[in-house]
């Protein structure tokens, strides 16, 4: 069954204002015909006039009431748990398991019943392995902000600490060793569904600041990107998570918008009218595309129990997602299922611009008492936002060289489309064609997505401009590691290069030493700190690989195989990611 | 008063920076970074700069134009 299902979920502070905008959006919701889920805050479960409103919502009108895990700090959890910490996320982990302890508690006491689901910015694999074992009935949890990180960070001005880049932007089932990654198996599932918070706009998501451009109608205000209480955006918004459809048996899509964005006197909400009209214009949007029978509203809970139903553990998903707002024209394509996380920029002719390997499960547990303390970002072998660019930064890329000239496929933007292959989505670009020494080369390029961590890159040239002309087709692979912008310690990796009994190893010392090797089975990357090796393989067999250490300027490993090829023929590789 | 975000930090995707007014010389500056101006030629670069970086976002989407046409200017949602 393909279908969007849709969470609208509302946030109930403590304090009349705040219950305000809360019946506000409950009434819109209701006019609009579509269900909706209250998660309770900390400081609302001492408001009684706001449990009232809360507790007949449910009664009348089949509304989910969980909990919420932000707004903790009030004058009760002050006194209580001695701390001024905001981010439940970042408290030490006793102090957390307390806090959720108490709160599920103050919850059943007022309701009456327990909670089927808990929100947060982020629940760590320490948390959901918690909330598992003692709260068996808290079985959907929102889990992570998708691509919250650096960029939402410098944005801030550097004073909101929220780190939760690498995983999945979809629903999927986290694995019991780090909530960023989806579960390989029953076994290592944690045994919660996660949910993101909200959707976010997956351009945007690499390039700025998806906490801007999400379904949060509001940020858009915050953006800027508003003509009083008009911005289409948000329409077309919904429209390219409905296109998604396309690929993938189910979208998921979340519109969360808390209290303070629709009240008085919010800092980057300065029309209240506005924001409630932006507000009001999203709901029946998606009551409008739920008539047509593309929506399926649910409550938070009920959208856990139906992915349960309806998706085995280490589904792949696959978005495709062109820009709607700068009119740039980019498009970016993500996969990821339980072994990892890629992306691939068209603008960048058919270039991987961020890859993170799951098969390591690092822990990113974060809090005062942990080693992450507040770094809950997986890491990355390739972010060409981060470290350098898809010029002159971590990338893999196909490599044209020709009468001493070398143009990768990056110098051309391009566009693409997702097909149906025997192994389920592929990505294939249109064309690009690049000025290589004088001779105009044509080359398209296929993703493949077979499972078990492999990723088949397939580079057609289609055509040479001079048939004299000898060319050289490279895919190359250009990786690091790191959770920042800033170069972690290359030491440790080990660079190989291997063909038949002839194996070449080397330690990354910032050396810039060549492995070169003819023939090449495989060139590979081993990283002790990822818990990780990268690999690239030939298909049918290529003339040279090459392993390639960088240097403190330019800290990253390349991996390359290649050889000539002539217009019509292709160069096969496999990028091949296993746990070490 | 009206309060403006800072342009020059705004174009850094830097979205929290707020502009002060110094009363004297009737100006706004920048707590941030090295950039005061007019209200006016605030608004004007602001403008400008949202205008130029979000072409695509008051592109007309069929939805909103249905709802929106209506004789009297109230939209049909609300009627």
């Amino acid at each position: 069954m393909n279908a969007m299902l849709l969470n609208v979920i509302h946030r109930a502070d403590r304090g009349a204002a705040r219950l305000e905008v809360l019946r506000f959006q409950q009434a819109e919701a209701q006019r609009h015909g579509l269900r909706t889920t209250i998660l309770v805050t900390y400081g609302a479960l001492f408001d009684a006039e706001v449990c009232d409103f809360v507790a007949r919502e449910a009664a009348e009108h089949d509304v989910e009431i969980g909990i919420h895990l932000h707004e903790l700090v009030c004058d009760d959890y002050r006194a209580r748990f001695g701390t001024e910490e905001k981010a439940i996320y970042l408290l030490p982990t006793s102090t957390r398991q307390a806090v959720i302890r108490f709160l599920v508690k103050r919850f059943e006491e007022v309701f009456g019943f327990s909670p089927r689901s808990i929100g947060s910015y982020i629940l760590d694999a320490a948390t959901l392995r918690f909330l598992r074992a003692e709260f068996p009935g808290v079985r959907t949890a929102i889990v992570s902000c998708f691509e919250e990180g650096l960029k939402m960070y410098h944005g801030n001005n550097r004073q909101w600490h929220l780190f939760s880049e690498g995983g999945p932007w979809g629903i999927f089932y986290p694995s019991k060793n780090c909530h960023l990654c989806p579960a390989k198996d029953d076994d290592d599932a944690v045994g919660l569904v996660a949910l993101p918070h909200l959707n976010r706009d997956m351009v945007l998501s690499l390039t700025s600041r998806d906490d801007l451009f999400a379904s949060h109608p509001v940020n858009l205000i915050r953006a800027m990107a508003n003509e009083g209480d008009r911005c289409d955006y948000l329409l077309h918004f919904i429209d390219q998570w409905l296109e998604q459809l396309r690929y993938n048996d189910h979208v998921y899509y979340s519109l969360f918008v808390s209290p303070p964005w629709l009240a008085a006197g919010h800092p980057f909400s300065t029309d209240p009218a506005a924001a409630r009209r932006l507000y009001g214009e999203s709901l029946a949007y998606l009551a409008d595309r739920k008539n047509a029978g593309l929506v399926r509203d649910q409550t938070v809970s009920e959208t856990g129990e139906w992915y349960r139903e309806h998706v085995p553990i280490n589904r792949a998903e696959v978005n495709l997602w062109s820009d709607i707002l700068c009119g740039s024209r980019r498009q970016m394509f993500w996969y990821v299922d339980a072994h990892f996380r890629l992306t691939v920029d068209l603008n960048a002719g058919g270039t991987i611009c961020d890859l993170r390997p799951f098969t390591g499960q690092l822990d990113r547990n974060m809090g005062a008492d942990t080693a992450n303390l507040w770094n809950g970002n997986y890491p990355y072998l390739i972010s060409s936002e981060h470290r350098g660019g898809v010029t002159a930064g971590p990338r893999q890329t196909a490599e044209l060289r020709c009468r001493g000239a070398r143009v990768a496929v990056t110098a051309r933007r391009t566009v693409g489309r997702v097909v149906k292959g025997k192994d389920g989505p592929e990505l294939v670009t249109d064309p690009v064609t690049l000025d290589v020494g004088g001779v105009n080369v044509t080359v398209v390029s296929a993703f493949r997505f077979p499972g078990g961590g492999v990723v088949e890159i397939e580079r057609r040239v289609l055509a040479i401009s001079d048939p004299t002309a000898t060319l050289e087709l490279v895919e190359t692979h250009r990786g690091c590691w790191g959770t920042t912008e800033y170069p972690e310690d290359m030491r440790g990796i080990i660079l190989a290069a291997e063909s038949g009994a002839d194996r070449r190893e080397l330690r990354y010392a910032y050396g810039a030493r060549t492995l070169r090797i003819a023939a090449p089975q495989r060139v590979e990357a081993t990283l002790p700190m990822a818990r990780c090796q990268v690999a690239l393989q030939p298909v049918e067999g290529v003339e040279n690989g090459e392993a390639v250490e960088g240097f403190m300027f330019q800290p990253f490993y390349t991996l390359s195989l290649g050889g000539v090829v002539n217009a019509g023929e292709s160069l096969k590789t496999r990028l091949v990611l296993r746990a070490t | 008063m009206k309060t403006y975000r800072c342009p020059m930090c705004f174009a850094r995707d830097v979205d929290v920076v707020f502009l002060l007014h110094d009363s004297v010389r009737d100006e706004h500056y920048c707590p941030q970074c090295a950039y005061s101006a007019s209200a006016g030629e605030v608004e004007a670069r602001l403008s400008a700069y949202c205008a130029a970086r979000y072409r695509m976002a008051a592109r007309p989407h069929p939805f909103a134009s249905r709802v929106r046409e209506t004789a009297e200017g109230v939209r049909s949602d609300e009627r």
